[in-house]
């Protein structure tokens, strides 16, 4: 009988099915600051999660990189320390390569319209490539230009030899090909990078450079549109099997392609608002139209040497580009 | 014979690592040189000066291991019979082997990895596995020093 005791509650233990009304707490990793848009979508969908599920589905949020640093977000849900995570593809250089090509130049009009062409293509290109996780949705921010202090790019030339950080290599790479000298400088370290000059300038967002606090010290936007960062949410695939089926179903219903394109119109409306806050101290510099028909030809025919490249290695590239642009339209 | 491939195999990675922190400043300085003087930049400065520091950290290791050149604090060999002390280098060198195990371990996890994803570096686009090289070879040379250590005491 003392035998039978350990057996009877290993199988009582094991056997035990998911509890309906038993609280189920994610834990949801990013690296952006509290500040930033997308910490305030988190809590917002968190709290959404919280009143559908009847408090049965709780996120718990660890911004500011405090689960791990930036590079590292996608592979913490792979590996199960965090459930859900927000990762830029561009950190991961390599790793996502029919993703990346949404980071070439030009492509994108607004983060809108990236996420939702992108979205359109996860099921037959991008699902595959976000191996070991349960893709949540997939974003684009908005196109971005390159922030300065007072360095204005006023001809297609003027790039040579700047040093721009960028947020992914095939930004990075099409900075090398106009001219310029990528450098990956972390988040956290862009604004002190930009003060000691360290760097010239910056590739991302003015929403991105008031979320890490910069926003103040940049005087020149210099509008080319170098490209943009894509985002995935992802969750461990043993994290969401563990939910009852009505909570893995609310989850589904508040993810997927909608919510994508409700983030890429949230990141428009941030940008906005964060410009109009700055605009009437930031000069925009514009290359005259044949400068930009210049710098264009360049970027287009690094695109093209790019996109060759990854066909070369077995990746439907030159399909996911077509695609890519067919479901811009 | 023994003395002198004994000393070339200590000497070597010492002499990497000198080399690998030597090019680590020569392409800093130039670098800032060029950016001061509006020559534009080197491209990859950071990420060739982040290599060669790893470089130079890793291949060194195993030969600061050797020489017992890490930082000690030694509160307890004052205080313990000095018979002793020998045998508490030993279990020194012994917890040194345990935590490279679990680095050389946790690194392979992630070396395999940054090969099995395809991962580049960022700037360069240089597979990122070539970090992981120095990385784990040295480990695993710092490792093999520490359990030489357990059995051979100070010699």
């Amino acid at each position: 009988m003392i035998r039978f005791i350990p057996a009877a509650i290993v199988a009582a233990v094991t056997a035990t099915p998911i509890l309906a009304d038993e609280v189920h707490t994610l834990k949801l990793s990013t690296f952006l600051p509290p500040s930033n848009v997308m910490v305030q979508e988190f809590e917002r969908w968190a709290a959404e999660l919280d009143t559908k599920s009847d408090g049965r589905l709780k996120l718990e949020i660890f911004n500011s990189a405090q689960m791990g640093p930036p590079p590292q977000q996608y592979d913490l849900v792979r590996t199960g320390v965090a459930d859900i995570a927000y990762a830029l593809h561009g950190f991961t250089p390599g790793r996502f390569p029919l993703t990346e090509i949404a980071y070439l130049p030009g492509l994108f009009d607004s983060a809108e319209a990236g996420s939702r062409a992108l979205s359109a293509l996860v099921p037959e290109y991008l699902a595959d490539e976000h191996r070991g996780t349960r893709l949540l949705y997939i974003v684009a921010a908005p196109p971005i230009g390159i922030l300065t202090k007072d360095v204005k790019i006023g001809t297609a030339e003027a790039i040579r030899g700047l040093r721009i950080r960028h947020p992914g290599s095939v930004i990075g790479a099409s900075i090398t090909a106009a001219g310029g000298v990528p450098a990956a400088v972390p988040p956290g370290e862009m604004g002190d990078a930009l003060d000691k000059g360290v760097i010239d300038g910056i590739a991302t967002t003015m929403e991105a450079a008031a979320a890490f606090r910069f926003a103040d010290r940049i005087g020149v936007k210099n509008d080319i549109n170098i490209g943009t960062g894509t985002f995935s949410l992802v969750m461990n695939p043993d994290s969401y099997n563990a939910l009852p089926d009505d909570l893995k179903a609310l989850v589904d219903d508040t993810t997927g392609a909608a919510a994508s394109v409700r983030v890429g119109r949230i990141y428009d409306q941030s940008e906005a608002e964060v410009w109009a806050k700055h605009k009437d101290r930031v000069e925009v510099v514009v290359l005259p139209e044949a400068e930009q028909a210049k710098l264009d030809e360049t970027l287009a025919a690094f695109a093209e040497t790019m996109i060759a490249d990854l066909d070369a290695k077995g990746l439907p590239a030159s399909a996911f580009y077509q695609d890519l642009r067919a479901a811009l339209k | 014979m023994t003395v002198s491939v004994r000393t070339l195999v200590g000497a070597a990675p010492v002499a990497l690592a000198s080399l690998a922190t030597f090019l680590m400043a020569g392409i800093t300085l130039v670098d800032v040189i060029m950016r001061n003087l509006s020559l534009g930049a080197v491209p990859g400065a950071y990420e060739i000066a982040r290599f060669c520091l790893c470089v130079a950290i890793f291949a060194s290791l195993a030969e600061a291991t050797r020489r017992r050149a890490h930082i000690t604090i030694d509160i307890i060999d004052a205080v313990v019979p000095a018979a002793l002390v020998p045998w508490l280098k030993r279990l020194a060198a012994l917890a040194l082997s345990g935590f490279l195990a679990v680095l050389i371990h946790a690194g392979w996890i992630q070396a395999r990895d940054a090969m099995d994803f395809g991962d580049l570096t960022p700037d360069l686009r240089l597979p990122l596995i070539v970090f992981w090289g120095p990385v784990l070879v040295g480990l695993a040379a710092a490792a093999l020093v520490a359990m030489l250590q357990i059995f051979r005491g100070r010699s």
